[in-house]
């Protein structure tokens, strides 16, 4: 039964990875035209008027080099042998009454000795969470799984004297066509991922990839969003036929729109927004990536994984439900 | 599993009722034809078999038993139009068959695609309507089912490739497969058919056996000197079930009593009189033109 589907989800897919051969070309052209290799060891240049230039390696491997500057600052830079992440620890004087204090934006931490002393380290090279790459993998994906969505739709645009003549339920058939497609989606997540990973390799930079608990939360993150929106245009097109394009086309603007305008708070419309962002997996991504959240829930991916969840849940059942009461 | 009981089908969509109550029993290894106007209700009444279509009233039992999923096992669909993948090739359409019937045969396939000229590499979109029609036959009868029932199976074909799906089902039924059939040519259904419903928007007009329906009746047929010549004594007559007049030509459908209407007719001034065996289309003519015999006349007249 699950046949039809899978030369279907094959055909779109097709479509996807021509799309990420094209990308990865560029990549290719980009890594050996000029761009080059973003080697990350050796980026902090000791300046030719640095004195007191010391080399050495510490006893957990990192590379030390430490020299002072023309004004009066004492600079260490240290390699981390595996990553080759620099820090870059700047000591400066600092002049009159001074306080203990510490700061850290970003990847530059800020600290301030009783001593006068002003220590500025920056991480060079952030390290590359593979949740970035999960993340534009997940967005990826979200068009082609709104794509299979279609799925029953086109089975309803004149194939359902073939589809239901078969030896299975109505269910039992529209279950294995969600799980061919559902399975389609998480092979491209998967290629994309790896894409990504093999791009960043390509120029370098897959020592600073990362991964720890966190990641697999976004994964399932990531998984729940393809698998949500797939079912949510699913259950808005499984009556429809021809009609189901225009809705799918539709469907895409409002809710790339609809996140950004929660704040409205003219006529009431940001909560109104809240409220129908609720089931729109969209804005759990617009919410994964800032502090507030863009739905009816509290922010926080625990929250978003559970809230797509039920919202592929309640969008397979309504699709089954719209499924199985069509007529041929 | 291939007897086949209809009882008190009925389906409507919206105000129109597409079936009005119509009930059959086709008997294993039996070719039954479905006849009707455009819109009669043959199609509704295959879907509604088949639960393609939600049937308002009435029960379809399969050897005693309502249509379970696993049934379509053994039950090969033709419908009435093209339902197949215009992006799918042949060749992928007969895979999905042979992935979804277990009795699925694949020499059969082989051999309808060549009885049919079908290349199997060829997208759906590239077919002609009689190709496609051909196409859905090899998928059909490759299954290998013991139920067919086929809605308008020769549509757009050939008359060498209608010959060939009509010979498919004789020789299916001989094999004691059940064929339910529909079609305009009712050459064809009489030639396969041995029994036939006949339905008019929606209702069931006539049903039986082909030899039983046509017992008993005669076409008496009559030409006349001119146009305009009286049917005194023909139209009153009760046995008179169908007069068609065209131009000098009289053509009376009668029950038992042939001779004397024969004999009315050569009194009235025809000449070149004789008496004919009745066919299905005279059947299929008198149950669906069927109205009173004089209003009748003034149509054709």
């Amino acid at each position: 039964m699950y046949y039809v589907e899978m030369l279907r989800a094959w055909r779109v897919m097709r479509i996807f990875l021509i799309i990420l051969g094209i990308l990865f070309v560029l990549a290719i052209v980009g890594r050996f035209s000029g761009h080059g290799r973003m080697d990350v060891a050796n980026q902090y240049v000791v300046p030719p008027n640095a004195r007191h230039v010391v080399h050495s390696v510490a006893p957990d491997g990192s590379r030390m080099t430490s020299f002072d500057g023309s004004n009066g600052e004492h600079v260490v830079i240290r390699t981390d042998p595996t990553s080759d992440v620099q820090s870059v620890a700047v000591t400066e004087p600092v002049s009159g009454k001074t306080r203990p204090a510490e700061a850290k934006i970003a990847n530059v931490s800020i600290k301030q000795s009783r001593h006068g002393h002003l220590m500025t380290t920056v991480l060079r090279y952030h390290r590359i969470p593979l949740d970035y790459a999960l993340g534009i993998a997940a967005i990826f994906v979200a068009i082609f799984s709104s794509i299979l969505g279609l799925g029953l739709s086109q089975e309803n645009d004149g194939h359902l004297e073939l589809a239901w003549t078969k030896p299975t339920s109505r269910q039992g058939y529209a279950a294995s066509l969600i799980g061919v497609d559902i399975l389609a989606m998480v092979a491209l997540l998967g290629i994309t991922v790896a894409l990504i990973v093999v791009i960043l390799a390509m120029y370098g930079l897959a020592k600073l990839i990362v991964a720890d608990a966190g990641t697999l939360l976004t994964l399932f993150f990531a998984f729940a969003y393809i698998v949500s929106f797939y079912a949510l245009v699913m259950a808005i097109t499984a009556s429809l036929r021809r009609a189901s394009a225009v809705a799918l086309a539709i469907l895409w603007p409002v809710v790339l729109i609809l996140p950004s305008l929660t704040d409205v708070k003219w006529l009431n419309i940001g909560a109104i927004v809240r409220f129908i962002d609720t089931i729109n997996p969209l804005a759990y991504f617009y919410s994964l990536s800032s502090s507030s959240s863009h739905t009816l829930l509290p922010p926080g991916i625990g929250y978003s994984i559970g809230a797509m969840a039920v919202v592929a849940v309640v969008g397979f059942v309504a699709s089954l439900a719209q499924w199985r009461r069509l007529e041929a | 599993m291939s007897t086949i009981s209809i009882q008190n089908l009925s389906k409507s969509y919206g105000s129109l009722a597409a079936l009005t109550h119509f009930s059959a029993n086709i008997e294993q290894g039996s070719v039954f034809g479905l006849l009707g106007p455009n819109g009669a209700g043959k199609t509704t009444a295959f879907k509604c078999m088949l639960g393609l279509a939600r049937a308002d009233t009435g029960t379809v039992l399969f050897d005693g038993a309502p249509l379970e999923p696993h049934m379509f096992e053994r039950i090969g669909y033709i419908p009435e139009r093209s339902v197949l993948y215009d992006w799918m090739t042949l060749a992928e359409h007969l895979e999905m068959q042979r992935r979804a019937f277990s009795r699925y045969d694949a020499n059969r396939a082989r051999e309808l695609l060549a009885l049919f000229s079908l290349e199997p590499r060829k997208r759906v979109r590239s077919l002609s309507k009689g190709m496609r029609t051909a196409a859905a036959v090899v998928m059909a009868f490759a299954a290998n089912p013991d139920i067919l029932i086929l809605d308008e199976p020769t549509t757009g074909l050939d008359p060498v490739n209608q010959r060939a799906v009509l010979k498919l089902m004789i020789d299916a039924s001989a094999q004691g497969k059940t064929i339910i059939f529909s079609s305009h040519q009712i050459g064809q259904v009489e030639r396969a058919a041995e029994t036939i419903a006949i339905l008019k928007e929606g209702k069931l007009l006539l049903s039986g056996a082909v030899d039983d329906l046509k017992s008993g009746w005669k076409i008496v047929e009559g030409i006349f000197e001119s146009d305009q010549f009286s049917i005194d004594g023909i139209s009153s007559d009760p046995d008179v079930q169908r007069i068609e007049r065209t131009g000098r030509i009289l053509r009376v459908s009668v029950r038992s009593d042939s001779d004397g209407i024969a004999r009315r007719m050569t009194e009235l001034g025809a000449r070149d009189v004789r008496t004919l065996d009745l066919n299905l289309e005279d059947i299929f003519l008198g149950a669906v033109e069927a109205r009173p015999k004089e209003q009748s006349l003034d149509v054709l007249r």
